[in-house]
């Protein structure tokens, strides 16, 4: 199979529920299906509650399946050993979030490297790509700064970048630009597609803004458990 | 260098800062309580080898004794020379009163051979050690009113030493008002014994040669020497003695060659009995021993402190990046290297907490004499201090059992106090730790 056509994430049979606090059951996720090419892009929304983070979690296997089952690069994640999983999603997935979640005691350069030093990898190439992500997110002379002198668009450049430092072959973003006003979400958003497209990386992006999902190649839909436009 | 060793490391000392504010407590709670501990049994040990040296040079090594030896020359020069002993030397001892002016003591007399003393006992040193303690002797004139003091040296030798004159304890020698050249009565009970036959025994009367000082106040304040001679007189011993005293060679057990001499006794059917200077303070030595175990369980609370200052730190610090967590677990951390983080933070505060009690232990008891004498000078409580411990200055022995001892004590607290929160942190589910508030 062509690169192109490499299935990097396949999801069948998704189905999630939690317990609500009366003790009834509310079904988040009924039986989804979802399958991600290399380097294709894909949006995603819905209701806040609908469940979209509870699939991204669900597809990461942060969070496990009631049912179903979820293939990375066509191995099936229930199979793996913990270490295996977590060697997989350090290799080949990539998150970002709308709280960024960088690490106050590390600078700029330090939070984008902690994901390479995840897979043991820290050598002069790696500080010398992590300056280059952090080049293309216009923060090159900030690297030395700590999170907490960045504005709110700054640190999720910086997410963005260590997101994509060991080269991923998904990214999930889930709803990056909901803490950012609107101009700097532009950015943000602009930033985000341009270096998924550079770096060859899948994307699904978790978003309520349709402007935003218009720009992915596939939008979905999540009503009632289900995709409204399934594959 | 492994990630959860670099982010333990991070979070201890973050970029741009020297140290957190939590860890510095924490670490600062670690190494008061090492420096407690190493500083409390270093003095301890001082304490204990002090008073033990004391024992022996007061008492030797080993004393042979039973009933008043008569024929113990023969004795002597077999035990003198055998190879494991150094030296020996008779001696008669016991209590007397003693009386100048109106002032009477109990001190203990020690009779001594002068050729053979210096052998077993440092009195040699002892004597010396008086060279710069000036007695000041108060001067009246002819009509008998307080002219003035006069000072002289209490120093004396062992040539000083004869039958008529006696060497005081410093101590004992200024209570009893005492100076080179006074005369002392000396009551015994033999005088009692006379009694009893209606006969009068009249106080004897010894001159002052002068004074030692052994630098403990328990023998300086209690003891005076005499010749054997005058001793055998003074408790009618005629021709004997009540022991011999011996001094081992470096590197032999005292109580193995007492328990040795006492099979040779045995097996001559000889009533003499070997015993060592352990043997003889067995329960006092027993009773310093307990009580550094003792000073070591109570300063344990300091170190369980501090370890519960690290435990609620960890646990404040997993609660406050609980959302850290769920990211660590997204970009591919196990719950084993997370839990891993957090324990090695506790583990660097032990580390760090250790060395650096160590040091300050060090510094402290290097410094303790002048750190004491200026607690001491503030309350004028110094003369009263060392009067009652009967050591010039703070005795210390470093043992290094005790510092790897406390370290590794300190360590082992230290990381279970990690423990639990590295479990807990551990235990937390991604998904839920990146949902929380």
């Amino acid at each position: 199979m062509s690169e192109a056509g490499r299935i990097v994430l396949e999801a069948r049979g998704i189905e999630k529920g939690f317990l609500a606090p009366d003790g009834s059951r509310i079904d988040v996720l009924k039986g989804v299906d979802l399958e991600v090419r290399a380097g294709e892009s894909l949006s995603l929304q819905g209701q806040s509650g609908s469940g979209k983070s509870t699939f991204l979690n669900v597809i990461s296997w942060l969070d496990r399946p009631d049912t179903g089952t979820v293939s990375w690069d066509g191995r099936e994640v229930s199979r793996l050993q913990d270490k295996e999983i977590a060697r997989c999603r350090a290799e080949s997935l990539g998150f970002v979030f709308q709280s960024y979640y960088l690490m106050p005691e590390l600078n700029v350069l330090e939070n984008v490297l902690m994901a390479a030093r995840m897979v043991g990898k820290v050598s002069p190439v790696e500080t010398g790509r992590a300056q280059t992500l952090l080049a293309k997110v216009g923060l090159q002379d900030r690297i030395y700064q700590l999170p907490g002198k960045l504005s709110g668009g700054e640190r999720q450049r910086v997410a963005i970048a260590r997101s994509l430092m060991n080269r991923p072959a998904l990214l999930m973003a889930d709803e990056p630009t909901g803490n950012l006003d609107e101009k700097t979400a532009e950015v943000v958003m602009g930033l985000l597609l341009e270096l998924c497209r550079d770096e060859s990386a899948s994307l699904i992006l978790v978003t309520h803004n349709p402007e935003f999902a218009s720009r992915t190649g596939r939008q979905l839909h999540l009503t009632g458990g289900q995709f409204s436009d399934q594959f | 260098m492994p990630w959860p060793l670099y982010l333990a490391l991070k979070q201890l000392f973050p970029t741009g800062r020297w140290f957190s504010f939590y860890s510095a407590i924490s670490i600062l709670g670690v190494m008061l309580g090492v420096m407690v501990l190493l500083i409390v049994q270093t003095v301890m040990n001082g304490f204990g080898d002090k008073i033990r040296e004391n024992i022996v040079a007061r008492d030797a090594d080993i004393r042979i004794q039973g009933d008043i030896l008569y024929q113990w020359k023969p004795l002597l020069e077999e035990l003198a020379a055998r190879k494991e002993i150094k030296a020996a030397t008779p001696f008669a001892e016991g209590v007397v009163m003693v009386k100048r002016g109106n002032i009477p003591f109990m001190p203990y007399f020690r009779g001594v051979d002068v050729g053979l003393e210096g052998g077993v006992y440092p009195l040699a040193e002892f004597l010396k050690n008086v060279a710069d303690a000036e007695g000041k002797a108060p001067v009246h004139d002819e009509t008998g009113k307080l002219d003035g003091f006069q000072s002289f040296s209490m120093q004396c030798s062992l040539d000083d030493l004869d039958d008529e004159t006696i060497i005081l304890g410093r101590d004992l020698a200024a209570n009893l008002n005492a100076f080179r050249g006074d005369t002392i009565e000396v009551f015994t009970p033999l005088m009692l014994e006379k009694a009893k036959r209606d006969e009068v025994l009249l106080p004897r009367e010894f001159e002052v040669a002068g004074a030692f000082q052994s630098g403990w106040y328990e023998v300086d304040s209690n003891t005076a020497i005499v010749t054997l001679r005058a001793m055998q007189e003074l408790y009618g011993l005629g021709r004997g003695v009540h022991g011999l005293a011996l001094k081992l060679e470096k590197g032999h057990n005292a109580e193995k060659v007492a328990r040795e001499l006492e099979g040779v006794f045995k097996e001559r059917h000889l009533p003499f009995h070997a015993v060592s200077w352990l043997k003889k303070n067995e329960s006092f030595l027993f009773f310093l021993g307990m009580e550094k175990w003792v000073m070591f369980f109570i300063m344990i609370f300091i170190i369980l402190v501090a370890s519960f200052s690290i435990a609620v730190t960890l646990s404040v610090s997993v609660l406050r990046k609980t959302r850290e967590i769920g990211l660590l677990c997204s970009i591919g951390a196990r719950q084993a290297q997370i839990a891993q983080t957090f324990c090695l933070q506790s583990v660097a505060i032990g580390v760090i907490g250790v060395g650096m009690g160590i040091v300050g232990a060090l510094l402290a008891l290097y410094y303790r004499n002048r750190i004491v004498g200026m607690f001491l000078s503030i309350f004028h409580a110094q003369d009263a201090f060392y009067e009652l411990y009967g050591f010039e200055g703070i005795p210390a022995s470093y043992s290094v059992q005790d510092f790897v001892l406390v370290s590794i004590f300190t360590m082992v607290l230290t990381t279970m106090a990690g423990l639990l929160p590295a479990i807990r942190a551990s235990r937390l589910k991604p998904a839920e730790a990146l949902r929380s508030e």
